[in-house]
Order: structure tokens, then C-alpha cells, then sequence
């Protein structure tokens, strides 16, 4: 697998503290290495692409990232703020509503649950804002995931396969979401084994 | 901490309302499974009111399980990661799943209740005593039902089989409520028995509590 740190970050963005660090991080899993030594710094406003075949271990670590598994060995240091991962399995409820799944994202994070229905607005889905999540195409589920992005508002943003399911109109959410993460001083890091797809990315601060 | 863990309990029930796994079929199909034990008996009552306690509260243990090992808004592990990643506390996840498979465990019994005095002839000498060892065993059953559906996630041996450790460990469960009536048709104080199945509760809820965070990463 490879990780590369993206373009320099904009000259505005102060580059002291770091978004994310990770040393060392080693994962043994059912008797299987998984990742082996990984090391990288993030500072505010960066972006690194990672790529690599399936089983490459990019989800491990994005997850190991996201503070969700437990590396072997090595540490990591995520960000003062809030971390959020958009994965390749959608976390809405089938039987739920668009509106009522972000509600739940929005309670938590103490924003207004009108937020969520403007949210699901931003993203195109404010007519089916009311539609239950198990009547909605992938695409929406996908859109629906980027629009809860608006509500917890990550320093660090994680991607797994972000354009996964999104047509060509909509893949322009992934350009915003990482533009607003990075407008926050925030840190992306994007995982995906077709990098040509998420190329054009690095290059959006 | 409260508010987080009545939102939570709040998307359960609308979760559960909406899917109907408990009142739309467990229940009903508990129902039918005693009128074919009234049948079945040719329904001879002296032999059902003798039955009735333990057919109740056996039925209650054994299809309560799925009750308490449903999937649910927070089983789900993008749902469990979501939460995190939100920073809610485990244990605060684990809370909300445990008051609403208790909410759910306590309404299937309200049924199951009726239908055995209706079906079973079931007698209740002590109404007060029979509520309360209900809630003590719903507690009981949605702890250590969540326990074990998290632990076959964990161990990936799947949850089909879970259901077979819930119930051995259940079995003070269903006595308790049924040797309390017993000694309570009989006037003496059955209230100790809750005893027995109040430990098997708090034991399960502790345990639950004390390793979400452990039961979280590996589920």
C-alpha cells in the first residue's frame, strides 16, 4: 500500500501542529499482518491519497485512523476536533428516515435538528429528506453520508472509497466535503484501490 | 449522559415500532404456541393451571431471546462506529440497547401474561410480585442476551447459535417468578426468589457494562 502526503498545503494554513500522527503502527489480525510499520504525519491542510490492490489494508487504516481498532503496535494521535469516516457500508438505518438518521448524528453533536433536513438540502436529497433510508438507491445513501459531514463538521476527514455509488454530478460533494474539511484547517485522508478516480482530488486546496 | 441515552432509547422503539419484531411476530407467535398447548392437553384445565407458570415464563425465555439479541439501530457495527466516532460512551450504547430490549421484553410479557390467563387458565395470587420479578427478568434476559450476541459477533462463530447460551443461563429467570407465585398462592413470601434472578441481572448488566468498550471494537 501507498500513502503519499498530497500538495503542499495553502500558505494560510498554519502548518505547526500536526491533524494526525501516526508511528509505528503495526496490525496483526486472525494470525495475518495488516499493516507493518506505517508512519505519517498530517499537518492542517493536507491531503494524502491511499492506494493500493484489495486487502492492501487501507480500511485498517482508516479505521486504525479513526481511533475504531486498536493497533498492535505504534500509537497514533488524531486531532483535537472530530473525526469522521465515510465507509463503504452506509451506517443509515433501513428503517429510518433520511431526516430522522441525521437527526440522530445531530442530537449528538448538540447541532438543531433542522440542520439535518438543510444538511440533506445541500446534497440534493431535501424531497426525499422524509423517505425511509430502505426505499433510497445507494447513490442517496451515499449522498445522505456526505450530508451528515455537514453536521459533524470533522478536522479530520476520512474517505473509503468515497466515490463509491455517485454519479458524475454528485462526485462533486467528495471535492466540497474535502474543501471544507481542509477551509477548517482540517487533514484528509482518502483511501481507494483506483486511485485514477480520486486523483484529480490532491489537488482541489 | 441521560439525554444521550433516551435519544438513543427513542430511535430504538421508533426502530422497533417500524420493524415490528417483537408485537407484529414474536408475540403472536407465542400466543399460538400456547393455544396448541391448550389444545394439544384437550384442554384439560386442572392439568394447564398446573403448567401454566412454567409454560409462561419457559416462553418467555426462550422466545424473548430473539427479543433480546435483535439487531436494532445500535447493533449494527457502521451504526456502533457512527456512535463512536460521535463520542458517545459505550456503555451509554449499551444502556439505551439494554432499556429498550428491556421495554420491549417487559411489554412481550404484559401479552404473554394475558394469554396464559386466558388460554392456561394462568392464576396470579400476587399481581405486585408477579410485575416485579417480570421486570427483573426482562432486565436479566436483555443483558445477557445482548452479552452473548455480542460475544458471537466478536468470536464470528455467528449469532445463530447464541441463543443456546442465553438460555441455560436464563433458567433462574423463569424459576424465580414461577417458585414466588408458588409460595405466594401458598401465603408464605415469595419475594426472596427475586433474589435469585435480581443477581443474575445485575451480574449480566455489569458485565455488559463494564466491557462495551472491549465488546465495541471486537463486534
Amino acid at each position: 500500500m501507498a500513502t503519499r502526503p498530497a500538495a503542499p498545503a495553502a500558505p494560510a494554513r498554519s502548518r505547526a501542529g500536526a491533524v494526525l500522527q501516526t508511528r509505528g503502527v503495526t496490525v496483526d489480525r486472525g494470525g495475518a499482518r495488516l499493516l507493518q510499520d506505517v508512519t505519517l504525519r498530517l499537518g492542517p491542510g493536507d491531503v494524502a491519497l491511499c492506494t493500493g490492490p484489495n486487502g492492501a489494508g487501507k480500511t485498517t487504516l482508516l479505521r486504525v485512523v479513526a481511533g475504531l481498532l486498536r493497533p498492535t503496535a505504534g500509537s497514533v494521535t488524531g486531532p483535537a476536533g472530530r473525526t469522521d469516516l465515510i465507509g463503504h457500508t452506509t451506517a443509515l438505518h433501513p428503517d429510518l428516515t433520511l431526516a430522522e438518521n441525521l437527526h440522530v448524528v445531530a442530537h449528538h453533536v448538540g447541532a438543531d435538528p433542522d440542520d439535518a433536513v438543510a444538511a440533506l438540502d445541500r446534497v440534493g436529497l431535501r424531497a426525499a429528506a422524509g423517505r425511509r433510508a430502505s426505499r433510497c438507491s445507494a447513490g442517496m445513501h451515499r449522498r445522505a453520508e456526505f450530508a451528515r459531514l455537514r453536521l459533524t463538521r470533522p478536522d479530520l476527514l476520512l474517505l473509503d472509497e468515497p466515490d463509491v455509488a455517485l454519479d458524475d454530478g454528485a462526485s462533486l460533494l467528495v471535492e466540497d466535503a474535502i474543501v471544507a474539511a481542509l477551509d477548517r484547517g482540517g487533514a484528509v485522508v482518502a483511501a481507494t484501490h483506483a486511485p485514477h478516480r480520486l486523483e484529480h482530488l490532491t489537488t482541489v486546496r | 449522559m441521560s439525554r444521550d441515552v433516551a435519544a438513543l432509547v427513542a430511535t430504538e422503539l421508533r426502530v422497533e415500532a417500524r420493524a415490528g419484531g417483537t408485537l407484529l411476530v414474536l408475540a403472536p407467535y407465542a400466543v399460538a404456541a400456547m393455544a396448541l398447548v391448550a389444545l394439544a392437553t384437550g384442554a384439560d384445565l386442572p392439568l394447564l393451571r398446573r403448567v401454566a407458570p412454567g409454560l409462561l415464563w419457559a416462553t418467555v425465555i426462550v422466545l424473548g431471546t430473539f427479543t433480546a439479541m435483535r439487531q436494532g439501530f445500535a447493533a449494527d457495527p457502521a451504526r456502533r462506529d457512527l456512535l463512536q466516532l460521535l463520542g458517545v460512551d459505550p456503555a451509554v450504547v449499551w444502556i439505551a440497547r439494554l432499556l429498550t430490549s428491556t421495554v420491549l421484553l417487559a411489554t412481550l410479557e404484559a401479552v404473554l401474561t394475558l394469554a396464559a390467563v386466558v388460554l392456561l387458565d394462568l392464576t396470579i395470587d400476587d399481581l405486585l410480585l408477579h410485575v416485579a420479578a417480570g421486570l427483573v427478568t426482562a432486565v436479566g434476559l436483555a443483558a445477557l442476551g445482548l452479552l452473548a450476541r455480542d460475544l458471537a459477533e466478536g468470536a464470528r462463530s455467528g449469532i445463530a447459535l447464541a441463543p443456546l447460551v442465553v438460555v441455560p443461563l436464563a433458567v433462574p429467570l423463569a424459576l424465580a417468578p414461577v417458585q414466588a407465585q408458588a409460595l405466594a398462592a401458598a401465603g408464605a413470601n415469595g419475594w426472596p426468589w427475586l433474589a435469585v434472578s435480581g443477581l443474575v441481572a445485575t451480574i449480566a448488566t455489569a458485565a455488559g457494562i463494564a466491557a462495551s468498550p472491549t465488546l465495541q471494537e471486537v463486534a
